[in-house]
């Protein structure tokens, strides 16, 4: 049975999870927030914790460690580069959701050059950033904020 | 946070001599906060030097002090780090395991609220998951190789591999032993309470060890139960190093020190805890 639009998923606080953004229609990686059935999708402070409708296909993404074993079990060749591209990502600045995006990213694609993974991160985040902003032009426009 | 443990550490291994010189150029300037805390630890990092050098050497501390104070910058960092390695030998742990706990005891960490994070612990968490990947990968790949009971038999710090400590076991056990003493040290400057502090930590060690594989991939039986059994004893070795440096006397004993040096202080710009927390 399809779950209703109000329906939220409920995560263990503080996991990364895939999720379809409403405003952009992209997939993200986003991050659990202590409640649990919330997410945050972007680093700064004053993000917004968006709700985890189950309708938007929430699932758990992984972390740096799971990634890091799943190498060490099925592609052992890939956890030393693997490795090297996540600690110059911890170092290179970025905050926590988008840095994690280029481990994923990179997990996913098996591509571990840094200036890719990082590319691709910043575009999402850049989306997420993009669809935040549309979202909040509408509310503007339409009063919803005086 | 990773950049005040490696500032701290520096300051103390690396920089010390440049940093008393900088220290004693800034005394009648103004000096920040922060500077003093590094030059706090880092004096805390000399006494015990000059102590453990002193007791190596059969020499009394006053002469040891005097050779150190009239001696190069360079063999100055020197005799730091021969009286840390001593330090280590008898606690049985790396010296910079130590270092880190001594610099997390002065780092100014900012502390998450209920069970929220930090930017700061986040990154620490996610360089010591790369670090366990890392070590379950050199001892999957060499399963099998050990005889029974062989883990029981060393720490986990003095665990060789081809005769040379892991590299990479001793950062764990470093960086886990800074976040620890880092929040030990807010939780009695009152910027986290006690309890707070606890599950705080224990929230930090089960991040830093538990796998999360993405939703739709598994592992192979023969990782999953190989990690079942060694994943567990990785932790349990790894904290039970940690726990013994962090709760040890001698770090107790410092830590006050400290105490009077750097009088504890609520941070300005703590995160306080409200009474709705758990």
């Amino acid at each position: 049975m399809n779950p209703s639009v109000s329906d939220l998923q409920h995560f263990e606080p503080g996991v990364f999870i895939l999720i379809n953004d409403v405003m952009t229609g992209i997939r993200k990686l986003a991050r659990v927030t202590e409640t649990g059935n919330a997410y945050l999708d972007l680093d700064a402070d004053d993000c917004t914790p968006l709700p985890i409708y189950a309708t938007l296909k929430p699932e758990e993404a992984g972390n740096i460690l799971g990634w890091g074993l799943y190498f060490v079990d099925q592609e052992p060749q890939h956890v030393a580069p693997f490795r090297t591209l996540c600690e110059r990502l911890i170092d290179s600045g970025e905050g926590v959701i988008t840095y994690n995006r280029a481990a994923h990213w990179a997990f996913t694609n098996r591509d571990f050059d840094f200036d890719r993974a990082m590319a691709e991160a910043k575009a999402q985040t850049a989306k997420v950033v993009a669809g935040r902003a549309d979202m909040d032009a509408m509310i503007k426009r339409a009063g919803g904020v005086s | 946070m990773e950049s005040a443990r490696r500032d701290a550490t520096e300051a103390i291994l690396s920089r010390f001599g440049a940093s008393l010189a900088k220290a004693e150029q800034m005394a009648s300037a103004k000096t920040s906060d922060s500077w003093l805390k590094k030059v706090t630890a880092a004096r805390m990092a000399l006494e015990y030097a000059v102590l453990a050098t002193a007791r190596e050497k059969g020499a009394a501390t006053e002469v040891v002090a005097g050779a150190l104070k009239g001696a190069s910058i360079k063999h100055q960092a020197a005799m730091i780090k021969e009286g840390a390695a001593a330090m280590g030998r008898a606690y049985r742990v790396e010296p910079e395991v130590l270092v880190n706990v001594f610099a997390g005891k002065i780092a100014d960490v900012t502390m998450p609220k209920g069970l929220g994070s930090t930017p700061e612990i986040d990154k620490m968490v996610d360089t010591c998951r790369s670090l366990v990947t890392s070590i379950v990968q050199q001892e999957y790949a060499s399963r099998g190789k050990f005889t029974a009971g062989s883990y029981d038999k060393d720490s986990f710090i003095a665990l060789k591999s081809d005769g040379v400590v892991s590299p990479v076991k001793c950062e764990l056990a470093a960086r886990v032993a800074f976040m620890e003493s880092a929040i030990d040290s807010a939780s009695k400057a009152g910027a986290i309470t006690e309890s707070n502090a606890g599950m705080l930590k224990e929230r930090i060690e089960a991040q830093v060890f538990q796998p999360r594989p993405p939703q739709s991939l598994k592992f192979s039986k023969e990782f999953t139960a190989f990690f079942e059994n060694r994943g567990k004893g990785i932790r349990i070795e790894a904290m039970k190093e940690v726990r013994g440096i962090t709760q040890s006397q001698t770090v107790q004993d410092i830590s006050a020190k400290l105490k009077l040096v750097v009088p504890a202080r609520v941070p300005a710009d703590h995160r306080a805890q409200s009474s709705l927390e758990r």
